[in-house]
């Protein structure tokens, strides 16, 4: 039997004034590409940054390819903040050269691939950057690395509606290592429906629906933007 | 492969709708290479997970069969392929016959349908 990328046993996430997580349970097997889809505030940042090691659970069971995060699954976990962390001052190629020092996982081959996909030019200032290229930016930084689970905290805001979706299917497609296990976390569900392989709906900080999109669609008749609309409303 | 998905139905059902009514026609013949799923991922713009299903099911079919690092084939067999053929010709006759009676059609209806529809195509 293969071991998950991931197992969340009735993870719960408090904070002071609220509750991020309010008991998830899910278990995700390698290679799959996961659509985590709630509104902002649903607790979709949260389960992600808990899955790469960088906040723990309140209480509950967290497993990232059989081990409990931390140093030996952040070898093997690329997490893509939402947030933008770099330095105006530096260089698209100084911040790759600058990541690799710590990620040494990072191929600068596959960055060059991206910065060609991305359309960003190597000697270009971060801080110069529109948002839409910073956005990009991100992309070729995390896919650059050889990550076995890849976390994307939703990596379409920002980036142009129309390559949106071009985008969305090379990261599940050509850019996409052999195997890779992805979780994308997105609002926004039209453009990335049919690269889902399996779906989770976070409430509340609850997985009020969860399952293989294809079975989903079986057994309901409605695709995943439908349901978001009708489980999340 | 270029179609429009179905959002609401299994679109590796789909894939695999289509490819079969491709090899039953004759678009890909018995013994050719499909193109691979990178490929066919591409032309539909799914994630070749979902291409990947719809190969791994057409297989169970036996209409096609996958050789390791070298690709998935269509049989050599081409009572296969018939058999698959009349079978889903009986499924979009079946689909015809629900949908005609939902207009009140009779069988003999249906017929003289038919062969009025067969003079005016002569014409």
């Amino acid at each position: 039997m293969t071991i998950p990328a991931v197992i969340l046993d009735n993870v719960v996430k408090r904070f002071p004034l609220t509750k991020a997580l309010d008991g998830v349970n899910l278990a995700i097997d390698p290679g799959k590409v996961v659509g985590l889809l709630g509104h902002n505030g649903s607790g979709k940042t949260t389960m992600l940054k808990i899955i790469a090691g960088l906040r723990r659970p309140t209480s509950g069971r967290v497993e990232v390819f059989g081990m409990t995060p931390g140093v030996e699954t952040k070898k093997r976990v690329a997490f893509l903040s939402e947030v933008n962390t770099y330095y105006d001052w530096m260089t698209v190629d100084g911040l790759l050269n600058f990541v690799k020092s710590f990620h040494p996982d990072l191929c600068l081959e596959k960055a060059a691939e991206l910065k060609e996909f991305m359309k960003l030019k190597g000697a270009a200032k971060i801080g110069a950057l529109s948002k839409g290229q910073q956005a990009r930016l991100k992309l070729v930084v995390g896919l650059s690395r050889q990550a076995d689970l890849m976390l994307l905290d939703e990596p379409l805001a920002g980036i142009d509606p129309p390559s949106r979706a071009k985008i969305l299917h090379a990261l599940v497609g050509e850019l996409r290592q052999e195997g890779q296990t992805v979780i994308i976390s997105t609002h926004e569900v039209k453009e990335a429906e049919p690269i889902f392989d399996h779906v989770v709906f976070l409430r509340e900080g609850r997985n009020v629906l969860e399952g293989d999109a294809e079975t989903l669609r079986a057994e309901t008749g409605h695709s995943m933007e439908e349901l978001f609309g009708e489980v999340l409303e | 492969m270029q179609f429009e998905i179905d959002e609401r139905q299994p679109i590796y059902r789909q894939i695999m709708d289509a490819l079969i009514r491709q090899i039953a026609r004759g678009h890909w013949p018995p013994g050719g290479k499909l193109p691979s799923i990178r490929e066919v991922a591409e032309g539909v713009r799914v994630n070749p997970n979902t291409v990947a299903r719809a190969f791994q099911e057409l297989e169970r079919t036996g209409l096609v069969e996958t050789r390791r690092g070298e690709g998935t084939f269509v049989t050599i067999d081409t009572k296969v392929i018939k058999d698959c053929r009349e079978e889903t010709a009986r499924e979009v006759w079946a689909e015809f016959l629900v949908k005609i009676r939902e207009l009140g059609f009779t069988n003999e209806d249906v017929q003289r349908l038919a062969a009025e529809l067969k003079e005016e195509g002569k014409r």
